[in-house]
């Protein structure tokens, strides 16, 4: 009865010894131990720092949905961003003042001018960052880097987000009235406006030369008598130079672009001026005659 | 005499809107149209409304009106796949970025991959100068291409890759079961022996 006692014990320890030692059966592993090279040896782990992850990266919205961006007419728009960074050495391994964001766009970088930590959750913590983005950013994708180090200087770095920044059309003109000197019916001399229209691009939408800068004119009325008029198609309009010759013949309510001009983007160099021409005078009485005139509306300067 | 009663006054007076000037309520556009275009893409059968924000003069800047503007907005092109949902007329108070025009656009059933369309809107200021001969308001044209692409093609299953940690615990877990098994089937061993023994005895 022992005998068989003892048997099953046996046979109890050959069976769970891998589980309850494991490795134990390795000792017979030719190929790692030689069991005629014993010898004691000091066994030593060094658990080293952990370098952070960045687990995640989400733009807050600026724009209708995620990864659109509105900028701002004539001024700058903060483009937020949050990230959030694991640290297995614990959230206070990581460097807050390390934490950066760069848009990035044909070579132009535009840097968050600090991130700020707004959630700590075990070993995570979420940073926003802020970055500055101009009115005349250039349109479409942009891609943002985001980076933060821990104490012990390892980085961790995520450059796989984008956004795309939209086209804005903004413009301001100046003045927003012409005029011109008076003269003569039936008058074939050319007469320029009295003052430009200068055109600022408040936007990053360019325009080539000859391109989609479009004015709709409508004829000038006469304001004691409405039905006489002096039509659109009597004016001229283009960018400074030869107006009278070369610029742009216009017609009563139809759109049409004005010649020789272009319009850029940028704090500079972001404004043009139109010119206007007035190069005949059809045989009509002498009364005042504009854009107020019963019947009449305002030109209109578009892109 | 006579020359002087014939001429027609132009208003020479550009009066004090002449030294002014203003921007009008801009606009801010998802796609785009021109040399570098930047297409609308969806699939045939597919709607989406596209947004377009409307700002008046946001940065408050010296030379802006400083008064609301309403904007009209007329569709010119397109009105076979796209109308205009949130309506004519945007009241833009000055100083705000916040209102959007929103553009629902439908592609066709019968649409095919490669077809593409165009849509177009205007913008038009209600303000304007005052004064002068001429008075100047501004506008926008906002021009961008749909473009129709394939539907994408989504497999019936897709491959689902255990993440590691996942993988490392169903290990612990074969682990587990393998080692409860064992103890179970030990105990039963030992169960049927003993009782083997007793009988043995009891003959």
């Amino acid at each position: 009865m022992k005998k068989r006692v003892l048997i099953t014990l046996i046979l109890m320890t050959a069976i769970l010894l891998p589980y309850a030692s494991a490795g134990f059966f390795d000792f017979f592993n030719k190929d790692k131990v030689k069991l005629s090279q014993e010898a004691e040896t000091n066994v030593s782990v060094t658990v080293g720092n952990a370098v952070p992850v960045i687990i995640s990266v989400q733009q807050v919205t600026r724009g209708p949905s995620v990864g659109f961006v509105d900028l701002l007419a004539g001024t700058t728009a903060n483009v937020y961003f949050n990230f959030s960074v694991r640290d297995d050495n614990g959230a206070a391994d990581l460097n807050d003042a390390s934490a950066r964001a760069v848009f990035n766009k044909s070579a132009v970088l535009n840097s968050a001018t600090g991130c700020v930590r707004v959630l700590e959750a075990g070993n995570v913590r979420t940073y926003q960052c802020a970055v500055v983005m101009n009115y005349y950013s250039e349109m479409g994708i942009w891609s943002v880097n985001v980076s933060i180090r821990d104490n012990s200087g390892n980085s961790a770095a995520n450059i796989a987000n984008t956004f795309s920044v939209q086209a804005l059309k903004d413009i301001s003109i100046a003045p927003l009235s012409i005029s011109f000197p008076t003269v003569v019916p039936s008058s074939v001399t050319p007469v320029l406006s009295s003052a430009n229209t200068t055109v600022t691009n408040k936007g990053n939408w360019e325009v080539p030369l000859n391109g989609q800068i479009t004015i709709i004119a409508y004829d000038l009325r006469g304001a004691i008598t409405p039905s006489e008029i002096i039509p659109a198609a009597n004016f001229r309009a283009s960018g400074v130079g030869t107006v009278c010759t070369t610029g742009t013949v216009l017609a009563n309510g139809t759109s049409l672009i004005i010649n020789n001009i272009a319009l850029s983007r940028g704090a500079a160099g972001n404004t043009e001026d139109v010119a206007y021409c007035l190069t005949s005078v059809p045989l009509i009485s002498s009364q005042t005659y504009s854009t107020q005139g019963g019947g009449s509306k305002n030109w209109k300067i578009s892109i | 005499m006579e020359n002087i009663n014939l001429r027609i006054s132009l208003i020479v007076l550009a009066i004090l809107a002449v030294s002014a000037s203003s921007v009008f309520a801009g606009v801010n556009s998802p796609y785009w149209g021109g040399s570098n275009p930047n297409p609308l893409k969806m699939h045939p059968g597919e709607t989406k409304d596209v947004f377009f924000n409307l700002q008046n003069c946001p940065d408050l800047a010296a030379n802006c009106a400083k008064k609301d503007d309403i904007v009209i907005v007329s569709l010119i092109e397109g009105s076979e796949i796209a109308q205009i949902t949130s309506g004519e007329s945007y009241t833009i108070p000055y100083g705000t970025a916040d209102k959007y025009i929103t553009v629902q656009v439908s592609v066709p059933e019968n649409a095919k991959a490669g077809d593409s369309y165009n849509v177009k809107f205007s913008t038009s200021s209600s303000s304007g100068g005052s004064g002068g001969s001429v008075q100047l308001s501004t506008g926008y044209y906002v021009d961008f291409p749909v473009q129709v692409i394939a539907e994408a093609f989504e497999p019936e299953s897709t491959s689902t890759e255990t993440p590691i940690s996942e993988k490392s615990d169903n290990k612990i877990v074969l682990w587990t079961a393998g080692g409860v098994f064992i103890i179970v089937a030990i105990i039963i061993i030992i169960i049927l022996i003993n009782q083997l023994s007793r009988r043995k005895e009891q003959v």
